[in-house]
């Protein structure tokens, strides 16, 4: 726009200047030709030196922002660098630097909020300016693959819907054959240096003849399974991810409950045990993020021992799927009766289709006018 | 720094600056008793609790009946620069009050350039020049924090202001001043190197912007009149004096400018003008520095005038000159009109500058006997006879003998001088009466109008053929420019008397006292400031406004021949280009490619070799700076250590590493504790290492190299 109306006003002050022979137009033309040149040298010269490069982004999951911050150094010793855009080549991320000095470095961040789970691609970053005059656009873009894991869109589940801990005959906070910081006693050792002295089992010691302390023995958590089971009636691809949503809802506020838990995918064979872990947690979830809906009606089946909660969330029912008949079944369609927000649900619809011709045609009239980037180099 | 606020600043004053000039450009106090405060006060009203309830249809109703008024005009009286100039001011006001974003204010910013334009268009004077250096260094300081503004809004939706750091803001101005001053320098280049003559009236003819107030010399002097006489300082011409070569002229000296030559007395109209009988008027359109004569070719000429008149108006302009003008050359061609008896030229259909250059001589050529003369007034002619008497000449004698006839004429003149008032402000003449004689007769006061009109009367009543000269008497000399300077105040009428055929000699009857006073230059600081802003004009006028074809080709000639042989050839080239047409121009674009082609790789070469020359001083600095803080010691130290297989990792820090090295070889610890002690000081100390230091990290150094070395003797003797 800027370019459009520098150029146009120029051609203005050569027809004007030619036709009247007014000095005064011949000299506004020739500042006008200068501050072209200028333009073009200085936008060019202030991205010369510049190196942009992510840092790397932490977990992210469906509709929760994350923060993408980029390092920008500017090393020409010369022009600093204005007004300068950074955006990723995909997705659609864009954040501004003003000014970027000779041989200094900035930081500078941009939001982007994942829209589906799954793998999002970052292939690169790209450094543009328009600066000073809004006439030259000069870009330049660092190859810097790589891969963020989107995870399932985080659902507030009811707290009613939660399996309670206290319910059920086995495993519900027993004591873990190990030894651990749990009040049911484990076992005696030698007193080792740094043992507290109320440790110390005085009897024992007076019978052995040496320092003896008592061990306790380790908690065990509540142990629950959350199984994800595809069907194959009316299954819809937004009820796929209505169900992963709620399984991966259920395996983090599960955790955070204190339940060791597990997840299964019996029709891909997909089986993590149930551990209190974190790490083993964030494995789950990843799971979850990468999963690809298997096609319904598989056979299949969802191992649990008696005693231990285990949660099936189905998308198109269970059938032809050997479930325990102690399991709790949700139902993704029947979603609203899980989470505490049904109107989240509606984040998770999936639409299908292209754009339009029009629309089409215009991106990629678009994308011509925007032009290639006039150097490419690999991120500092 | 607050980005916003600074450009809602600058973008104000860009405005103010586009405003002000185009109101000083088209002489138009209104429009800048109005815009200004206008814009300013939408300004200002745009933060206001009032100005925020003002609707927006109200708004764009005001857009919609400016645009549609201007629309109407256009239609009826075609596209003129002061109503799209009138347009665009109101649109500032609105814009300024409907201001929202970067956009908005880049908006105004691109119709404050439009205005700057329009002034250009309108008036080329110096104010106009001031005008433009205030508002470009804006413009670009405006279009830069435009940037910056419209940058930050498009990525950052919080609404935060856009914030700069003070090296921020010195970084701006440094690139700012480094794209005025190359700015500057291309456009200097640009507007040396552009042709001028191209095009011309390609697109009808653009009203030319005047250099001045256009001056309303008229060329008939009509008496009787009340009034005061102008006492307008506007200036009218420029004069340099160089007699025989040397520059001349000062402030004692005095010159009268002939416009024109009033020999016919009409006592109905009360007017002098022009007689048509003389048939000796031609018609001639010379060449650009052709020389026209004005006299038999072969007269000497001593005195040479160099005259700028700075603004031409109407059909005809009189071209002045100096007394017996012998030869004039105009710098451009153009249609004269001269009349052989009287020297007087007019320019037809000439306006804005016109620069040209006489040659006068003072010795008259004379063919015969003066002719005789009449004036039909019994009161004068006995008045004149009274004079004459006086002074011992009979008006027979006036009339036959030279001599006596200029005794006559100077007793003439004399009498008016001694017996007349001076005065500006004359009353009307009463009705029914001639003016001439109720000026001499009765109310004995006039200004040189009637002052001139009675010698020449008087003069042609006793048979002395006499005429009415009206032009400019040049007196305020500019020591600055060297030359003089002549305003419509200095406007004067005086008389040519004939002595003979061809010879026409000049009498002044008004007295010489007022005459002085009248046009001597004012005094004091204020007078001084203007001189000073006259001669910057002048200069601004001969070399920017003035540069022409014919300035260019003789720069850029000197140019060529002061560099080398084939630009010389190659400037000669394209102006053979020029006249030889399509082929031509061909043939001069296929060596101006060439050229082009020829000079970019000489300026890629160049720029590669300075690069690597670059690369080389500042890699050399880089090692000697290296050298003063200890880092290639510390360089030896790591390769020595890691030939002993006790590499430091790139991520250990060196004293870390030397802290480990102790306790597994203590041997050559205590050297590399010491160099990497030195290092660290010369890194983070902020100092260079002594010489001595140096010697000392030098010799440690040799000490871990010999243990290394002994450390490798055993275990190869082993093998």
């Amino acid at each position: 726009m800027f370019g459009a109306f520098y150029v146009a006003v120029s051609m203005f002050l050569l027809v004007g200047a030619l036709n009247s022979q007014n000095n005064l137009l011949f000299g506004a033309l020739g500042l006008a030709i200068g501050g072209l040149a200028v333009s073009g040298v200085i936008s060019g010269a202030s991205l010369m030196g510049l190196r942009v490069s992510r840092e790397r982004p932490g977990e992210a999951s469906v509709g929760r922002p994350i923060e993408l911050r980029y390092r920008v150094v500017n090393r020409n010793r010369l022009v600093p660098a204005f007004a300068v855009r950074i955006s990723e080549v995909a997705p659609k991320v864009m954040t501004f630097c003003p000014h970027v000095g000779c041989g200094s470095t900035e930081w500078v961040s941009a939001t982007l909020t994942p829209t589906r789970r799954g793998r999002l691609e970052l292939t690169g970053v790209r450094a543009e300016t328009t600066f000073p005059f809004g006439i030259a656009r000069k870009s330049v873009t660092f190859r810097d693959r790589y891969t963020i894991l989107v995870r399932p869109r985080f659902l507030e589940l009811r707290t009613a819907a939660i399996p309670p801990r206290e319910a059920g005959a086995r495993g519900v906070m027993a004591a873990e054959r190990l030894p651990g910081q749990g009040d049911e006693f484990f076992g005696l050792r030698d007193y080792a240096p740094g043992d507290l002295t109320r440790q110390i089992a005085w009897r024992a010691t007076a019978r052995t003849g040496k320092l003896v302390v008592r061990q306790r023995s380790a908690i065990a958590p509540a142990r629950m399974w959350v199984a994800l089971v595809f069907g194959a009636r009316d299954r819809t691809p937004t009820l796929d991810e209505r169900a992963i949503a709620l399984a991966a809802s259920l395996v983090r506020e599960a955790s955070m409950r204190g339940y060791a838990v597990g997840l299964q995918v019996p029709q891909t064979g997909e089986r993590h045990g149930p551990v209190t872990s974190r790490l083993h947690v964030e494995a789950m979830l990843n799971v979850l993020a990468a999963i690809d809906p298997p096609g319904g009606g598989a056979p299949g089946r969802v191992f649990a021992t008696r005693g231990e909660r285990c949660v099936v969330i189905t998308s198109g029912g269970a059938h032809g799927v050997d479930v325990p008949g102690w399991a709790q079944t949700w139902e993704a369609r029947d979603a609203e009766r899980y989470v505490a927000d049904p109107a989240a649900l509606s984040s998770l619809e999936v639409r299908e289709g292209r754009p339009g011709v029009v629309r089409g045609a215009l991106r990629a009239l678009s994308g011509m006018i925007q032009g290639g980037d006039k150097r490419e180099g690999a991120a500092g | 720094m607050n980005l916003r606020r600074a450009l809602e600043w600058t973008t104000l004053a860009c405005g103010l600056v586009a405003i002000t000039g185009y109101a000083v450009a088209a002489r138009d106090p209104l429009l800048g008793a109005a815009g200004v405060p206008g814009f300013v006060g939408a300004w200002a009203l745009r933060g206001s609790p009032i100005g925020r309830r003002i609707p927006r249809i109200v708004v764009n109703g005001v857009l919609l009946a400016a645009i549609a008024h201007s629309a109407w005009r256009a239609l009826g009286q075609g596209v003129h620069v002061e109503d799209v100039a009138s347009l665009i001011v109101v649109l500032l006001g609105l814009k300024a009050f409907d201001r929202a974003g970067a956009r908005d204010l880049s908006q105004i910013l691109a119709l404050s350039v439009f205005l700057v334009l329009a002034s250009m268009l309108t008036r080329v004077t110096l104010e106009i020049g001031i005008l433009v250096c205030a508002a470009a260094p804006l413009l670009v300081l405006g279009a830069m924090l435009e940037r910056l503004c419209a940058g930050h809004e498009a990525c950052d939706r919080s609404g935060r202001p856009a914030m700069m750091s003070r090296a921020g803001r010195r970084d701006l101005a440094w690139v700012a001043g480094l794209s005025i001053g190359a700015g500057v320098v291309i456009g200097a280049g640009v507007f040396v190197v552009i042709p001028r003559g191209i095009g011309e009236n390609l697109f009808g003819d653009w009203r030319s912007a005047a250099m001045g107030t256009q001056t309303r010399f008229t060329s008939t002097v009509q008496l009787g009149r009340g009034g005061l006489i102008s006492q307008s300082s506007t200036i009218v011409l420029y004069m340099e004096v160089l007699e025989s070569g040397q520059p001349a002229g000062g402030p004692d000296m005095v010159y009268y400018l002939r416009g024109t030559v009033l020999d016919r007395y009409d006592p109905e109209a009360r007017t002098w003008t022009r007689s048509r009988d003389g048939g000796t008027t031609r018609v001639v359109r010379p060449d650009a520095s052709e020389e026209v004569l004005l006299a038999p070719p072969n007269t000497p000429a001593g005195l040479q005038q160099r005259i700028t008149i700075l603004n031409a108006a109407g059909p005809d302009t009189p071209i002045f000159t100096v007394m017996r003008p012998a030869t004039v050359q105009f710098d451009r061609g153009m249609d004269l009109v001269i009349d052989a008896d009287d020297q007087r030229v007019l320019a037809r259909n000439v306006r804005g500058k016109i620069e040209y250059v006489v040659r006068s001589t003072s010795t008259p050529a004379s063919r015969g006997p003066a002719r005789g003369a009449s004036f039909d007034s019994e009161s004068l002619r006995g008045l004149s006879v009274d004079i004459l008497r006086d002074a011992g000449v009979t008006p027979e004698q006036a009339e036959e003998d030279r001599s006596a006839r200029t005794v006559a004429v100077r007793a003439i003149e004399s009498y008016l001088r001694r017996t007349m008032g001076y005065t500006l402000d004359i009353a009307p003449a009463p009705p029914g009466r001639d003016p001439i004689e109720w000026f001499v007769f009765e109310h004995r006061q006039g200004h040189c109008e009637y002052f001139a009109s009675a010698m020449t009367a008087m003069c042609r009543s006793v048979g002395i053929n006499a005429r009415v000269v009206a032009g400019y008497v040049a007196g305020e000399w500019n020591p600055g420019a060297r030359h003089y300077v002549v305003r419509e105040s200095n406007a004067h009428a005086w008389v040519e008397v004939q002595h003979a055929e061809g010879d026409w000699r000049v009498y002044d009857p008004t007295p010489p006292g007022d005459l002085r006073r009248l046009h001597r230059p004012a005094e004091g600081l204020a007078a001084r400031v203007r001189q000073w802003f006259d001669a910057m004009s002048y200069a601004w006028n001969s070399t920017i406004v003035g540069f022409d074809e014919g300035t260019r080709d003789r720069l850029m000639r000197r140019e060529a021949e002061g560099t080398s042989d084939w630009l010389m050839r190659l400037y000669d080239l394209w102006n053979q280009a020029r006249r030889a047409g399509v082929r031509g121009m061909v043939r001069a674009l296929a060596v101006a490619a060439g050229v082009f082609v020829g000079v970019s790789i000489a300026g890629i070469a160049a720029q590669v070799a300075a690069a690597r020359g670059w690369r080389w001083l500042v890699g050399a600095r880089t090692s000697r700076g290296s050298a003063r803080a200890g880092r290639g010691a510390l360089a030896t130290l790591d390769r020595e250590l890691r030939r002993a297989r006790w590499g430091r990792p790139a991520w250990r820090p060196p004293l870390v590493h030397v802290r480990e090295l102790r306790s597994s070889h203590p041997e050559p610890a205590a050297a590399a504790q010491r160099i990497t002690d030195l290092y660290y000081a010369a890194r983070f100390g902020g100092r260079d290492l002594t010489l001595e230091e140096l010697g000392e990290q030098l010799r440690c150094v040799e000490e871990v190299r010999r243990w290394r070395r002994g450390r490798r003797s055993p275990a190869s003797k082993q093998t």
